[in-house]
């Protein structure tokens, strides 16, 4: 895709930097030697996929694309990158802002909205941030059922939360601010983007998204970083 | 009566800036710490960008320092002291134990670098991996033969190992292992044929008259791969080592089996080169390489006057470089000597 | 997605056909980006001109033949000629499209370049 660099702009790059300040170094270090991706996991198993390219993107200003791209919600936090970085960017907390950005644009709310059920029953009703229901197959045939070492070791079979903790974790929920959050979730709805056109896309892209709680619309994204293995234009 | 000059440190500097002196029938003091001449140029196999064997070109100019009546060649020695100012020294040389006081008019420093030990980088796993080593440890397998043991193999060369890296390493570039890596692969491609040799690099900085030239041959003529992206890391998998980085011209993560794993290892400045400028008196800057009075006009001179500096112990530089910072030295320290 | 660099060049099919149509020059690609700069059609392409090259390098085959960009090149040779090492893009990417048509592979774009299909698919016509 031919690209226009003077519909670039780094005001998204300078609203975000006060804030990554202590936590981050500035993401115009980069050398773009590609040791990210070079160790990155999820670039390993997904073609399109690759930190460098999305710094690349930060820094020009080319946040557009980032903020609409799958690709920025491909990373799952190993910290790798950071690791291995040798100006040291802490690539997954730009990972964590960019969503922010997204979502505020209207970006990827179907993936947050996934997390709905774990956050609101576990979390929030039992007080335990693990998913009974949903175990790792291969941990299970590997060390057997978490249950039954539990049990074997004399504890009872799930963890026990207290009553009060609960009403702490509801507390801290309530001050953070995750509850209003929840709700904002609750009220996703998905767009049908099978019946878009090139016309209703190009103005679904450029318009801002009503921010009130409870009545949160999502829009679809793109790969945006290459092409995936379908071969499909989009998410 | 003319006066002695000291110079410290008998590498390629040190040697070229005191038979220059001597050959203008100046007496000359040469403080070496270790038991032989030469310096980090005793490791080397070959020279770029012409492919020379580098120790006939070495023992050659030993020689000339080694058979000079005009210079006093002090081994397993060191500078304990210094006192007075230009043209004035008084010095004290610690020589295998024993003080000697001597007195000189001017001090040429030539203490050259070292080779960064990449022990931070535990991703590459040196020191852990058999079959991981530094450029200098290529050059002594290249010069005793152990390479020929790699027939039909990959050797990988890593750029960037200790340079431009503010985390592990140093940020500044260390100039030379663009080049010598391509020499390295080009020895192997000379030496052993068969073997396929994978360069990653970052950039290429071949900043010298001819480099880019002798890297363009070592892609075009011999074969070698150069690929883009800096290595994330080196794991033992089964008898090989299995090589882990991005092509960033593709933008594709990429692996690669390797048999041998070269890493160009950053130059940095000797260990106790802060504690040489305490007892000169001299600045370095933050890394530990001496400061020049004037980075562009007075290369060779440093902070304080009649001490003037040459070779890498001011900055990374190729051995032509020190040779001709070693005799611009000599030349400038000429005027305090009476 | 992550591939293996082939140590055996001989197995690299697809280099070794490319360099046998006549294109000794493809290591002294400098990737300085020129081409893909200058190209027409390069916000069509998926792959530019120099991404091509190192993927011949490194015998991406499967990422080459089903790309976009070897049917979409018009053959215009004013990569050729603006390129610091003469590189002859259109007689790479001609091999590549012959390459395709004996695996049968069908171009996977609805532009197809007309002189290409015009000339009966025979790569080799298009030279001067």
């Amino acid at each position: 895709m031919l690209e226009k660099a003077n519909d670039w702009s780094d005001t998204f790059y300078d609203k975000w930097k006060p804030i990554a300040m202590g936590f981050v170094n500035g993401a115009e270090k980069c050398l773009q030697c590609g040791k990210c991706t070079g160790q990155c996991p999820a670039a390993a198993v997904n073609p399109s996929y690759n930190p460098r390219k999305i710094i690349y993107d930060l820094v020009n200003g080319n946040i557009k694309r980032v903020l609409s791209s799958v690709e920025l919600w491909q990373c799952f936090f190993c910290s790798g990158c950071f690791a291995t970085c040798p100006v040291d960017i802490n690539f997954p907390f730009f990972v964590f802002m960019l969503r922010l950005g997204a979502m505020s644009q209207g970006f990827g709310w179907e993936d947050v909205k996934q997390l709905e059920k774990y956050a609101e029953k576990d979390y929030l009703q039992d007080g335990i941030t693990v998913s009974p229901e949903e175990r790792n197959p291969y941990v299970i045939e590997e060390r057997g059922d978490i249950a039954d070492i539990r049990q074997k070791a004399g504890m009872p079979r799930q963890r026990e939360v207290s009553d009060e903790a609960i009403a702490e974790i509801n507390m801290i929920s309530d001050l953070s601010g995750m509850t209003n959050f929840m709700k904002k979730i609750g009220g996703v709805e998905l767009y049908d983007c099978s019946k878009c056109t090139p016309k209703i896309e190009e103005k679904c892209k450029s318009k801002e998204l009503p921010k009130k709680v409870g009545n949160v619309k999502t829009h679809y994204r793109f790969y945006n970083y290459g092409v995936p293995i379908g071969g499909a234009d989009n998410a | 009566m003319s006066k002695k000059a000291l110079v410290i440190g008998g590498g390629i500097a040190g040697i070229n800036a005191a038979v220059e002196l001597a050959n203008n029938d100046k007496l000359v003091i040469l403080v070496e710490k270790n038991g032989e001449l030469g310096g980090n140029v005793n490791d080397m196999a070959a020279t770029f960008p012409e492919l020379d064997e580098a120790q006939p070109l070495l023992d050659e100019q030993k020689s000339k320092v080694e058979d000079n009546e005009n210079i006093d060649i002090k081994f397993n020695s060191e500078v304990i002291s210094v006192s007075g100012k230009a043209g004035d020294f008084k010095v004290e040389i610690n020589e295998d134990g024993n003080t000697v006081a001597e007195e000189v008019g001017a001090i040429i420093v030539a203490t050259g670098f070292n080779y960064m030990e990449p022990n931070d980088y535990s991703e590459y796993g040196y020191s852990r991996l058999d079959n991981v080593v530094t450029s200098q440890e290529y050059e002594r397998m290249v010069m005793n033969g152990d390479i020929k043991k790699y027939s039909n193999s990959n050797v990988v060369f890593v750029h960037c190992v200790g340079s431009r890296d503010r985390v592990k390493g140093y940020r500044y570039c260390s100039k030379i292992c663009c080049t010598y890596s391509a020499k390295h692969a080009l020895l192997l491609k000379q030496e052993v044929p068969s073997a396929n040799a994978f360069v990653f690099y970052i950039d290429i900085r071949a900043l010298g008259k001819g480099y880019e030239e002798f890297i363009r041959d070592a892609i075009e003529d011999y074969g070698v791969r150069y690929i883009r992206g800096r290595v994330s890391k080196v794991i033992n998998k089964e008898d090989t080592l299995l090589v882990k980085a991005e092509n960033s011209l593709i933008g594709n993560p990429v692996e690669l089996n390797a048999d041998l794993v070269v890493l160009a290892s950053a130059m940095e400045p000797q260990k106790d080169s802060k504690e040489l400028a305490e007892i000169l008196g001299i600045e370095t800057d933050d890394y530990g390489f001496y400061k020049e009075a004037q980075s562009n006009m007075e290369p060779v001179k440093s902070s304080k006057e009649g001490i003037f500096l040459a070779g890498s112990c001011t900055a990374p530089l190729e051995i032509r470089e020190s040779v001709a910072m070693g005799k611009a030295a000599a030349s400038e320290s000429l005027s305090f000597l009476g | 997605m992550l591939y293996k660099i082939g140590s055996d060049q001989k197995k690299n099919r697809i280099l070794q056909k490319i360099k046998s149509s006549g294109n000794d020059n493809l290591n002294q690609c400098l990737q300085c980006y020129k081409c893909g700069g200058m190209c027409q059609k390069s916000d069509k392409f998926d792959y530019t001109p120099r991404q091509i090259l190192e993927q011949i390098i490194d015998g991406l085959e499967e990422s080459i033949l089903n790309s976009r960009a070897i049917w979409i090149c018009e053959t215009c040779n004013e990569c050729k000629i603006d390129c610091p090492v003469a590189i002859n893009f259109k007689k790479i990417m001609a091999s590549l499209r012959e390459i395709a048509r004996e695996e049968g592979i069908e171009p996977n774009t609805e532009e197809v370049n007309r002189k290409f299909v015009k000339k009966a698919h025979c790569p080799k016509k298009e030279d001067d």
